[in-house]
């Protein structure tokens, strides 16, 4: 045992989670109501300070340099003393916990929710000292309230995986939908310089091609071309609009002012 | 749409007939150098506008501005064809009132009929920045003893309400 729980050991047993990446700690009482001869090392002040009840372990670790080790302590040394406790997680907030771990190696959505879900068959389990066994916390994944979800519920494959963690009965019916994925289609781009040809020969002669495509940019806004980075257009550029916003302005123009409809060999 | 497309045509050959008057008004100043016109261009937002600035204001089928838009070497020679060896602001406003006034009767003679021209303004580019242009301007650039000036026609469309608030400003 560390030096922290040692010298705790008379205190109040720690619960069966204590430390654990994503547990969520709370204030056991009032900052206002604490021992007078309470004593603690400074880094176990400022994490008794910095819970909140809606950070876990790790997060709270990380904002002060712990490693897991000394983070296990600190939170150890706050359980003995009864200063804080493990909050009761939502099955919302368990996945949301889980998102904390600071994992490197990308995973898939399914990977995330087996891990935020279940637990590993060789996960240690912290004994409590005899003595203390009668104060010991349960763990609320093991309470009546809490049920197995099936893993159809999850939507998870069926091999590979290890003891699944309980949930509450009522968020156990929860049921992951699909993900809809919605088919990417590229963005259509508007090139004006087809769309220019286009008004320049139908024109009865270049100048009245030019003045064409001018009448039909004044009725397209100009804050809406300028957002599109252009503010000015010579015939010869080929710019592609790829705002739908801005293209939609300027198939208006075309059909109003010069009656016609979108060419499709516009779009590229 | 026929009436349509003849009142849009023939705003188009009204408004050639005034280019090309203009750019006669250069030509006949000497005769061997003969101005030419660069690829016209479409500007949105702030107009182009250089040192001076004649302009016009139209009134028809359509609402907006012609203008031309002169740099300062410009004028400077044309004050020394007509004669003029004194260069300052306000013989610089007096060359461009002229050409103020060239506008204004190359607009009355290629567009009249139903379309009404204002008094021609001179403006430098102070005054210019007080008018309430057009948005969208095209612009067709004149080339000069190796100066650069821009002929402008802004317009807004009449049936656009917008196109209602006068297109002067406190300093015209």
């Amino acid at each position: 045992m560390n030096r922290t729980a040692e010298s705790h050991s008379s205190s109040k047993a720690p619960s069966q989670t204590f430390g654990e990446d994503t547990v969520v700690y709370r204030l056991a009482r009032d900052l206002s109501d604490l021992p007078e001869d309470l004593v603690l090392r400074n880094v176990e002040w400022g994490v008794l300070l910095a819970i909140t009840g809606e950070h876990t372990a790790v997060q709270i670790g990380n904002a002060f340099g712990l490693d897991e080790r000394a983070r296990r302590e600190v939170f150890l040394c706050l359980e003995q003393h009864d200063l804080v406790e493990e909050r009761p997680l939502s099955f919302g907030e368990y996945l949301r916990a889980q998102a904390t771990i600071g994992g490197q190696q990308p995973r898939s959505l399914s990977s995330f929710l087996q891990a935020g879900v279940t637990m590993p068959h060789s996960a240690p389990k912290r004994e409590a000292p005899e003595s203390a066994a009668s104060e010991v916390v349960p763990d609320i994944r093991e309470t009546a309230e809490w049920q197995t979800p099936t893993r159809d519920q999850l939507g998870l494959p069926g091999e590979g995986l290890t003891r699944p963690v309980q949930t509450r009965t009522e968020q156990a019916k929860v049921t992951f939908t699909p993900l809809h994925v919605p088919t990417s289609e590229p963005a259509r781009r508007l090139s004006l310089k087809v769309l220019m040809r286009h008004i320049l020969d139908r024109a009865p002669d270049v100048n009245s091609g030019q003045l064409d495509v001018y009448r039909v940019f004044i009725r397209v806004d100009t804050k809406l071309l300028k957002r599109n980075g252009i503010d000015t257009l010579r015939f010869e550029d080929d710019r592609l609009v790829e705002d739908p916003e801005l293209q939609q302005a300027i198939t208006r123009s075309l059909q109003r002012t010069l009656g016609l409809s979108m060419p499709s060999d516009v779009f590229v | 749409m026929r009436s349509v497309m003849n009142e849009r045509y023939a705003f188009d050959r009204q408004f050639k007939l005034f280019k090309g008057i203009t750019f006669d008004y250069f030509a006949k100043l000497v005769p061997e150098e003969t101005p030419a016109m660069d690829e016209p261009y479409l500007v949105f937002g702030r107009p182009e506008v250089l040192d001076y600035t004649s302009l016009v204001e139209i009134d028809g089928e359509c609402r907006g501005c012609l203008y031309l838009t002169s740099p300062v070497p410009m004028l400077e020679d044309l004050l020394a064809i007509n004669g003029e060896p004194d260069v300052s602001r306000r013989t610089l406003l007096d060359m461009c009132r002229e050409l103020s006034n060239v506008l204004s009767g190359n607009a009355s003679q290629a567009f009249g009929g139903h379309w009404e021209i204002s008094v021609p303004k001179t403006l430098d580019a102070h005054d210019v920045e007080h008018l309430n242009l057009p948005d969208s301007t095209f612009v067709m650039p004149l080339r000069w003893r190796e100066q650069r000036a821009l002929l402008v026609v802004g317009l807004t469309p009449n049936n656009d309400s917008t196109s209602r608030s006068r297109l002067l400003g406190d300093a015209a």
